[in-house]
C-alpha cells in the first residue's frame, strides 16, 4: 500500500524518516527533559579527526584556499579611521572551491559520511551554494544528488540568484525541484527521502560542521605562521549558524581562542521570508535577518533532530549591514582589488570594512569566506530585479533604507556603518522558546549548564531570564529550591 | 491552476520523445497548504517544477512523464521545451559604477583628509 503523502501524514512521519535518512541516532544524546542534550559528543561522533577532514577534503579539491590581503581597501579604511587605528583586511577566497563557495567544505564530509554508509544518493533542501557544493561532491563520489529549492513567486517569477544555482546544480547533474514559497518544501523533501531512500545531506548534521572546522583551523594556522598572530576578529556571514559554528570551532581547535567571532547578516527585517509578496523584494537569498534571527533564537527546527549548527553558542557579537552596503561593497572590491566576488562573502566585508576601524593597524580582521559571482548573482542583477518590483534605490544615508521598498547605496565607505545586534535579546528570546515547549518547570543544573554555554552565557543570566520567561512575577528562585513544575 | 507567464500557448504543439522538457505539479493546492503561511501565501497552490528527457512524446500542457538526470521517472504537466535557464546580469547601475570610481579617485588621487575628499565631485545622484 502507498503511504499517505498528505501533509499532515507525512509530517507525523518525519522523526522515522529523518532517522533512516541521516545515520545519526541523535536519541543517544539527548538528556533527561527535553531541553538539554550533549552537544560535544554529537559534534565529535564523526569517526574522523581533523587530519582525515583535510586529507578528505584536499582528495576532493576542497580547501587549502588562497588568504589574500586587501591593502587597498584597507588603506581606504584607514583614511577615515582615527590614528593609528584600521587593521589589515584580509579574505579567505572560498570561491577558489570547486562549486565556488565554502559550502564545498560543508557537504564533502556529509558526502564521505553518505558514501561510507552506502547510501546511492543524496537529497539537499536549499536554495543557495550548498545545493551546488552537494552536486559537486556527490559527482565525485559517484553518488545521486537531488535539490530542493524555493525559486519562484506564484506569479512564476523566479529569484535571479536561485535560477543560477539551478543551472549550477543540473549542470554538476542533479534532479532539481524547483519550488514556489513556502516552508512546504520541507515536507516534500521527506516525501522525496521516503520515496529515494536517499541520505539527507542537511546542512545542520556534524558532518556538515566537522567539514567547515578546516575552514576556521587554516586561518588560524596561516595568520599565525605569516604574521605571528592570530586574527583580531574574524567576521563571518551568519544565516543558519553552521559558518559561524564550523569556524569557531575550527578556531579554537587550532588554539586561536583570543580571535573575536563576529557574526554580519543584511538586515531584512519586516520582510517575511515565506511570504509570496515578499519574497522577490529581497535582494539577498541568504546570509540575511530572516534567518540569521530564527535559527539563533530558535536552532533546533531544522531538518534533522538536533541542529549541530548552534549560531549563538559561538557569536561573541553580532552585526548587520543594509542591502546597499553590500552593493557597495561588492563594487569597492571590484573598482579597488580587482576581484568580482558574490554576495555571501561581501556582506561580511561590508561589516569588515566598518569593525576594522575599530582595532590597531597591525591587527589583523579576517573575512572567511568569498563565493564566486555570476549571472544573478550579482548586484545589477538584484537590483534590476529589485526595481521591476517597485523598490526605489538611492543613493544616500543608511538610515533611509527600508528593506523592500527602497534600496540606499552609501556615498563613501565612511558613511557605511554596522548596526549591534542585542545578544541579550536574542538569548531571552531564545529562553522564552524553550520554556514555552518545556513548560514553566525548574531547571536542573545540568541544564543551565547547557543553556548556559549554548547561549554563551552565565549560569545566573539563564536562571533570572528563566523565571522570568516563564511568566514569573516573582523574583528568581534558585532552581534547587523550587517544587514542581507550575503551570 | 492560476494563469503562469509560462503556461503553453492554446493551439497544441507536440513534443516529441526525448526532448528536454519542464514539466510542473502541484504538490499541494492552496486549502491543503501548512497551517503556519502568511495568508498571501495560503491563497497559492505550492508548485514543482522538474526538469527532464519526455519518456513518450506529449501535447504542451498536457500531463507527462520525464526521465531526470538522475534516471528517475517524474510526472506533471508539461510546460516548456528546452527550458532556458533566465539568470543574466540585468541592466547596469550607473549609481554603483560612480560610487566605484570616485572610490578609487579619493584613494588614488585624493590622499588627503576625508574633508578635503568630500568636497570634490561626490556621484550624482
Amino acid at each position: 500500500m502507498m503511504p499517505d503523502e498528505s501533509y499532515a501524514a507525512v509530517m507525523t512521519r518525519r522523526t522515522e524518516i529523518m532517522r533512516r535518512s541521516v545515520g545519526i541516532d541523535y536519541e543517544r544524546y539527548e538528556l533527561d527533559g527535553g531541553i538539554a542534550f550533549d552537544t560535544e559528543a554529537l559534534a565529535e561522533s564523526p569517526p574522523y579527526s581533523i587530519e582525515d577532514v583535510r586529507q578528505i577534503q584536499l582528495r576532493h579539491k576542497v580547501g587549502d584556499t588562497p588568504l589574500l590581503e586587501l591593502t587597498r581597501l584597507t588603506e581606504l579604511v584607514r583614511r577615515s579611521a582615527p590614528a593609528g587605528k584600521g587593521a589589515r583586511i584580509l579574505v579567505k577566497d572560498e570561491a577558489a572551491n570547486p562549486s565556488g563557495s565554502f559550502k564545498a567544505r560543508r557537504a564533502s564530509m556529509c558526502l564521505a559520511h553518505a558514501a561510507d554508509q552506502g547510501f546511492r544518493g543524496v537529497i539537499a533542501a536549499t536554495s543557495g551554494n550548498y545545493g551546488a557544493a552537494v552536486a559537486s561532491q556527490a559527482a565525485m563520489y559517484g553518488l545521486k544528488a537531488l535539490i530542493l529549492q524555493e525559486v519562484f513567486d506564484s506569479a512564476g517569477r523566479g529569484q535571479p540568484e536561485v535560477l543560477e544555482k539551478t543551472r549550477a546544480c543540473e549542470a554538476y547533474g542533479a534532479e532539481v525541484w524547483q519550488l514556489t514559497v513556502g516552508p512546504e518544501l520541507f515536507y516534500l523533501h521527506l516525501l522525496l527521502l521516503e520515496e529515494t531512500g536517499y541520505f539527507n545531506a542537511s546542512l545542520y548534521t556534524p558532518y556538515a560542521m566537522l567539514g567547515v572546522e578546516t575552514l576556521g583551523r587554516e586561518i588560524a594556522l596561516e595568520c599565525a605562521e605569516r604574521f605571528g598572530r592570530h586574527p583580531a576578529a574574524i567576521i563571518a556571514t551568519h544565516s543558519g549558524g553552521g559558518n559561524v559554528t564550523g569556524t569557531a570551532r575550527g578556531l579554537r581547535g587550532a588554539g586561536a581562542t583570543d580571535t573575536a567571532v563576529i557574526g554580519a547578516s543584511v538586515d531584512l527585517t519586516g520582510l517575511h521570508m515565506a511570504s509570496d509578496r515578499d519574497f522577490n523584494r529581497k535582494s539577498f537569498t541568504t546570509g540575511h535577518t530572516g534567518f540569521g534571527f530564527p535559527f539563533s533564537v530558535d536552532p533546533d527546527r531544522v531538518d534533522v533532530p538536533r541542529n549541530s549548527a548552534r549560531g549563538l553558542r559561538y557569536l561573541d557579537r553580532y552585526v548587520t549591514v543594509t542591502q546597499g552596503e553590500v552593493f557597495f561593497t561588492t563594487q569597492l572590491l571590484a573598482d579597488l582589488e580587482g576581484m568580482e566576488r558574490g554576495p555571501a562573502g561581501n556582506t561580511s566585508l561590508a561589516a569588515a570594512l566598518v569593525v576594522a576601524r575599530e582595532f590597531d593597524a597591525d591587527e589583523l580582521v579576517v573575512v572567511q569566506e568569498t563565493e564566486y559571482t555570476g549571472a544573478g548573482k550579482h548586484p545589477t542583477a538584484q537590483l534590476t530585479l529589485a526595481r521591476e518590483m517597485g523598490v526605489e534605490i538611492t543613493v544616500g544615508r543608511r538610515n533611509e533604507d527600508r528593506p523592500g521598498e527602497r534600496i540606499v547605496l552609501p556615498e563613501t565607505v565612511d558613511e557605511m556603518d554596522v548596526t549591534e545586534v542585542d545578544l541579550g535579546r536574542l538569548r531571552r528570546s531564545y529562553l522564552r522558546r524553550v520554556a514555552a515547549r518545556a513548560g514553566r518547570r525548574p531547571l536542573a543544573d545540568y541544564e543551565i549548564e547547557f543553556l548556559a554555554a549554548d547561549l554563551n552565557t552565565t549560569p545566573d543570566f539563564v536562571q533570572v531570564e528563566w523565571a522570568r520567561s516563564a511568566g514569573a512575577r516573582q523574583p528568581a528562585v534558585p532552581v534547587s529550591a523550587t517544587g514542581g513544575a507550575g503551570g | 491552476m492560476a494563469d503562469s507567464p509560462r503556461d503553453p500557448p492554446i493551439a497544441s504543439v507536440h513534443v516529441p520523445e526525448g526532448e528536454w522538457v519542464e514539466i510542473e505539479r502541484v504538490v499541494l493546492r492552496a486549502p491543503a497548504r501548512a497551517r503556519n503561511v502568511p495568508p498571501d501565501t495560503a491563497l497559492t497552490d505550492f508548485v514543482a517544477r522538474v526538469r527532464g528527457f519526455l519518456v513518450a512524446g506529449a501535447d504542451l500542457g498536457s500531463n507527462a512523464t520525464v526521465r531526470t538526470l538522475l534516471d528517475r521517472e517524474v510526472g506533471g504537466r508539461l510546460v516548456e521545451i528546452n527550458p532556458r535557464n533566465p539568470a543574466n546580469f540585468g541592466d547596469p547601475v550607473p549609481a554603483l559604477l560612480r560610487l566605484g570610481l570616485e572610490a578609487r579617485h579619493s584613494l588614488d588621487e585624493g590622499g588627503g583628509s576625508t574633508d578635503a575628499r568630500r568636497s570634490g565631485g561626490r556621484p550624482r545622484r
